[in-house]
């Protein structure tokens, strides 16, 4: 768990420019994230939506607890967050599809399967991590603007103000995107 | 990992991220994606024809774009990632709260995180806002919450704060934000016991009870409205749908089931039915709780949402106590239930029967006058169970209270104390009775436990994972599962009869899949910490089974001696624990007829055990039936096998023990020469260990290899050859190049082609097999026999003073008893010998040859075996035809036999008797 006076000062550290700030977040960013998303998960399926914005938020509220830190740092550390979040549900979707492979039947319930991800909803995670991967090299702007949005729930102002653009231009860029995405990952997961 | 840009240090670069440098194609199709956008159909058609003219890629991309676009959302955008309406609310604010993000969406609208912002301090709350556009049922029911939410103040209740009015005109309320888990899941993180979850339901119980005083039906009791924060505090949530008894409903939509969206499986059967609810229906609504909470499962299973359906089950399907739910788990579920629960699983079944049962059954009546009245009686019932007081649940029974009784007065009573305290013979009597049904009971109980629904389904799982070329579970899972049941099974310290029997289980797994040190360590765990000394003996026995197969006979040969010494003088001679370690021992005996005559006697023990032993019974026959094959009399192998195979009949045929026994017998078959008996098994068992075992197994390819045999023996020689082709690849896949058995299928494949006539082909099979032979130092055996084979080929090509000597020499090899040869192979090398003899020309030498054949195959086989008709043939065509032979007989036995030689045949179709 983190100190309460260390994130304030990775996100400085972050934002001057120092490599194991951004390790450090991710570590515990990584933990917190996945410590929320698993008491989600095993929550009721069809009564809590899970999202990953809730889940960036929760953690964001909860390693900020004590200490005050500005509205600036928070979209910061959400945009790192959202990294984070793409991970582990890569992460989730792989052990989803791992345990499926298994003949269907899951003879081992000891391991922590999240059964929350259906094996569509693990592919098209997969797809669309894949996806955002190839978007970036076509244009890596509308990948990063894609990531927060989807994966932080960002607002088009807030990543606007990140990446030191307009707002237009934010929304061109996930227009874009998304439609190219959704393209994209229909396309893969067609049978 | 894919998509980590490490890159990403700081967001705020200036030039970098405004201006981009893209691909001229990147540009071209965002350019005209997002021209077309603005444009109405026919225009976009229009701009599309215009710009993509020769490109028609481009322009189907921005097709497929344009309707992504327009629909086809990802599955994930309405779940995972973000949603577009729920962002627009998302930083607003409310009042001095501000909203953070959104946590769940509930039936009536949403609920966010918020955050209250100043600086006096700082709180974290729930909001709840009315969704869009709300009817105005919607909006009757919301301000209803408030109203009963207002009026329920209480430690275990959800706090109401405030309340308010967007500015679109949207309600929301300001709640306490729970930051917890639900109660089941908090019960299963930490593993609490019984009792810590029953006191937990207790508190819940208290929170109902303390609504239903303010006249509040909540309705919609589940683990999800039931959280548990990290002070271990309970909360109860979400009265959205809950009722004031005392108003009339002036919605008559309000009460249609589909409306509230309601989860079946909490539903009381009035609810479903959309009558008006009561307190009972929250008492129905904590018996499932109940149930969940003691073993992880709801009562009533609800499989299709179909209204129909659901009404259904509602009505006719009884809901079972959590005993019932225990018992009807799979075995690693159960085992999953105890450990979350912090105790075994015959404790578990023991703590639920009786009270717990009774409390839930009553709680869960259909009818909700049957139920207990008041959530006030539920607890009571509850209490006096943790009290050992008698539970008004439980039909009264003399031993029933009798028993608790004993229990509640546990410290040091003797049956004459209690004889004295209780009044009559009478109750003496009763209590004589209980104590002698508890004690059946635990007999049953363990025996149930060894046999073992989770012994077999286990070893059934690994079983497939024998060979490590074959499939089957992931083995990176089979270890840590593994891994973990040591983990738990070592922790078990203080309780030592269930880490014996872990202990016992995992031994087992671990035999299975071969690893014998952990598998015989285990056991001697398992067999140190017994009390039992049944379960001592068994224990010792399977370890000193296990030690026979690590270490070899010798050492485990006069471990199962002593063990089966022990076991006869414990249990007597007619035991099926003594009978197994006969079987066991025998196995450890090389000399056949020790083996034979030990297995005599179990049968014999066997036999007056009755029916019941049915398994043990067909391991004797199979292995009767083994020790007869290896003394080559078939007829009673195939009496006994076919016996043992009759009483497994019932198992499904990929069962091992079913296996073995047909392959015995399909040997027996063909070793009698019933080759169209032994085809179908040996057909069937290839597809068996396909299934079992995996396609590259060592026992898929033996079996293979028997099939081939016979299909070769039936003359079915192109589908042998594919057969056997199959094998060799399997061998060529899994072996070492120069191991011998590639050595053997080459040999076979060629040989194959030879009695097909040809010879051309089959050669360099057989010589292949010779080259890996040779290599090989146990390899001289081998060359000798296919050296003989090879030189067959050689007379086919016509080579026949070559083959002649050739033969000459290993016909001798065989025959020479210092060589060991069995005394078939002999007669083979004779019979080939005697072929290229009168190839030849030499008559009366190949007579000679013809005449040893016959001798040594006289005392080998029985009856109309063909081989025995091709040494007389060979007589016959060497001018002295045997007495007593009946040569159109033979000719057609032989005709009609698959292995017959062709280089025979054509001798036979010149010859004339």
């Amino acid at each position: 768990m983190a100190e309460p006076h260390d994130l304030t000062r990775w996100l400085d550290a972050l934002q001057a420019g120092d490599p194991a700030a951004l390790d450090e977040i991710v570590r515990v960013l990584y933990d917190e994230l996945r410590t929320l998303a698993r008491s989600r998960l095993r929550a009721e399926r069809a009564e809590h939506t899970l999202s990953a914005t809730a889940l960036v938020n929760e953690a964001y509220l909860k390693l900020a607890a004590h200490d005050r830190i500005g509205a600036a740092s928070r979209t910061q550390f959400m945009a790192v967050a959202a990294n984070t979040m793409r991970r582990i549900l890569v992460d989730y979707a792989r052990t989803r599809k791992r345990h499926k492979r298994g003949g269907g039947e899951t003879p081992i319930p000891l391991e922590e399967v999240e059964p929350f991800l259906s094996e569509d909803e693990a592919d098209e995670i997969l797809a669309l991590d894949e996806a955002i991967a190839r978007l970036a090299e076509r244009n890596p702007r509308a990948a990063k603007v894609v990531e927060r949005r989807f994966y932080a729930g960002l607002s088009l102002e807030e990543i606007a103000q990140l990446l030191d653009i307009s707002v237009r231009t934010v929304r061109r860029d996930w227009v874009v995107a998304r439609a190219w995405l959704r393209k994209e990952v229909a396309g893969e997961l067609e049978p | 990992m894919s998509g980590v840009e490490e890159k990403d240090r700081h967001e705020k670069g200036p030039a970098s991220s405004a201006e981009q440098i893209l691909k001229p194609e990147w540009q071209r199709l965002e350019a005209l994606f997002l021209s077309a956008l603005d444009l109405e159909p026919g225009e976009r058609t229009a701009l599309l024809d215009r710009e993509c003219g020769g490109d028609p890629g481009l322009r189907s991309e921005i097709q497929a774009m344009l309707e992504a676009h327009e629909g086809s959302e990802l599955l994930l955008e309405g779940r995972l990632l973000a949603v577009e309406e729920a962002v627009s609310l998302v930083g607003k604010r409310l009042g001095p709260y501000r909203l953070v993000s959104l946590v769940g969406r509930g039936g009536m609208g949403e609920v966010y995180l918020g955050e209250r912002d100043d600086e006096m301090y700082q709180r974290q709350v729930a909001v709840k806002l009315v969704q869009h556009g709300p009817r105005p049922s919607l909006l009757r029911r919301f301000s209803r919450e408030r109203d009963i939410l207002a009026r329920l103040i209480h430690p275990h209740v959800a706090t109401l704060y405030d309340g308010g009015v967007t500015e679109d005109g949207r309600p929301y309320l300001v709640m306490e934000y729970v930051d917890g888990v639900p109660i089941t899941q908090y019960c299963d993180d930490r593993a609490l016991g019984l009792r810590a979850r029953i006191d937990l339901f207790l508190t819940v119980c208290e929170a109902v009870q303390f609504a239903h005083g303010a006249l509040v039906v909540h309705r919609d009791l589940k683990p999800s409205n039931i959280l548990v924060d990290v002070t271990g505090s309970v909360k109860l949530l979400d009265f959205g749908i809950a009722k004031l008894l005392e108003e009339e409903d002036d919605d008559p939509q309000h009460t249609s089931f589909l409306d509230r969206a309601l989860t079946p499986e909490h539903a009381a059967p009035e609810q479903i039915r959309g009558e008006e609810p009561t307190t009972a229906t929250d008492v129905y609504g904590l018996g499932v709780l109940l149930c969940e909470l003691l073993v992880g499962e709801r009562p009533l299973r609800f499989p299709t949402r179909s209204p129909a359906e659901i009404d259904r089950i509602a009505r006719e399907v009884e809901a079972l106590p959590p005993s019932r739910l225990l018992a009807a788990m799979d075995a690693s579920a159960r085992a999953g239930c105890a450990a979350r629960r912090s105790t075994t699983e015959d404790r578990l079944a023991r703590s639920l029967r009786g009270d717990l049962d009774a409390i839930c059954r009553k709680a869960l009546r259909k009818e909700a006058d049957e139920r207990y009245g008041s959530v006030a009686e539920l607890v009571a019932d509850i209490q006096a169970h943790l009290q050992s007081r008698p539970v008004r649940a439980v039909r009264g029974s003399r031993t029933y209270y009798a028993r608790k009784l004993l229990r509640r007065h546990r410290t040091a009573i003797s049956l004459s104390v209690v004889a004295f305290v209780v009044l009559g013979a009478f109750l003496v009597t009763a209590l004589v009775q209980a104590r002698r049904i508890e004690v059946e009971r635990d007999r049953a109980q363990r025996q149930l436990e060894r046999a073992d629904l989770v012994l077999e389904k286990l070893v059934g799982l690994f079983e497939s994972t024998q060979s490590p070329l074959g499939p089957g579970p992931d083995l990176m899972d089979v270890e840590r599962f593994l891994r973990r049941g040591q983990e738990t099974a070592d922790a078990l310290g203080d309780e030592p009869q269930a880490q014996a029997r872990m202990y016992q289980v995992l031994a087992d797994i671990f035999a299975v899949r071969g690893d014998l040190d952990r598998a015989v360590d285990l056991t001697a765990r398992a067999r140190d910490l017994s009390e039992d000394p049944i379960d001592r003996l068994r224990r010792s026995h399977q370890h000193a089974r296990l030690r026979a197969r690590r270490d070899g006979p010798q050492v485990g040969r006069p471990l199962l001696e002593a063990s089966l010494q022990a076991q006869r003088e414990a249990l007597g001679p007619v035991h099926p624990d003594v009978v197994q370690a006969m079987l066991d021992l025998s196995n450890t005996m090389q000399d056949v007829e020790e083996r034979r005559s030990l297995l005599m006697e179990a049968s014999r023990q066997c036999d007056s055990m009755g029916p019941s032993q049915g398994m043990l019974r067909a391991a004797v026959l199979s292995a009767r039936g083994a020790v007869e094959i290896e003394s080559s009399r078939f007829d009673e192998a195939v009496a006994l096998l076919g016996e043992a195979d009759r009483i497994l009949a019932p198992l499904p045929v990929t069962r091992s023990e079913r296996i073995s026994v047909r392959q015995n017998l399909s040997s027996a078959y063909a070793r009698q020469g019933r080759w169209d008996l032994a085809e179908p098994m040996q057909r069937e068992m290839v597809e068996s260990r396909r299934q079992l075992n995996g396609e590259d197994s060592d026992l898929t390819a033996r079996a293979l290899e028997s099939w081939a045999v016979t299909l070769a023996n039936q003359g079915r020689h192109r589908e042998s050859g594919e057969a056997f082709s199959l094998v060799l690849a399997i061998f060529e896949r899994t072996l070492d190049p120069g191991h011998w058995r590639i050595a053997n299928t080459a040999r076979n494949v060629g040989q194959l082609l030879a009695l097909q006539g040809r010879y051309e082909e089959a050669l360099p099979h057989l010589e292949r097999s010779l080259e890996i032979n040779r290599g090989r130092r146990d390899g001289t055996d081998r060359r000798t026999y296919q050296r003989g084979q090879r030189a067959m080929i050689w007379l086919g090509l016509g080579q026949v003073e070559r083959a002649r000597n050739e033969l000459a020499e290993v016909a001798a090899k065989l025959s020479d008893s210092e060589q060991g040869f069995s005394p078939s192979y002999a007669a083979d090398g004779q019979i080939w010998l005697g072929i290229a003899e009168l190839r030849a020309g030499r008559v009366s030498e190949a007579r000679s040859c013809f005449r040893r054949a016959l001798e040594i195959r006289s005392t080998l086989l029985q009856g109309d075996h063909p081989k025995l008709a091709e040494a007389r043939l060979g007589l016959a065509v060497s001018e002295i035809s045997p007495p007593g032979m009946d040569f159109q007989a033979d000719l057609e036995l032989y005709r009609a036999w698959g292995l017959s030689h062709p280089l025979m045949l054509e001798l036979l179709h010149t010859h004339r008797p």
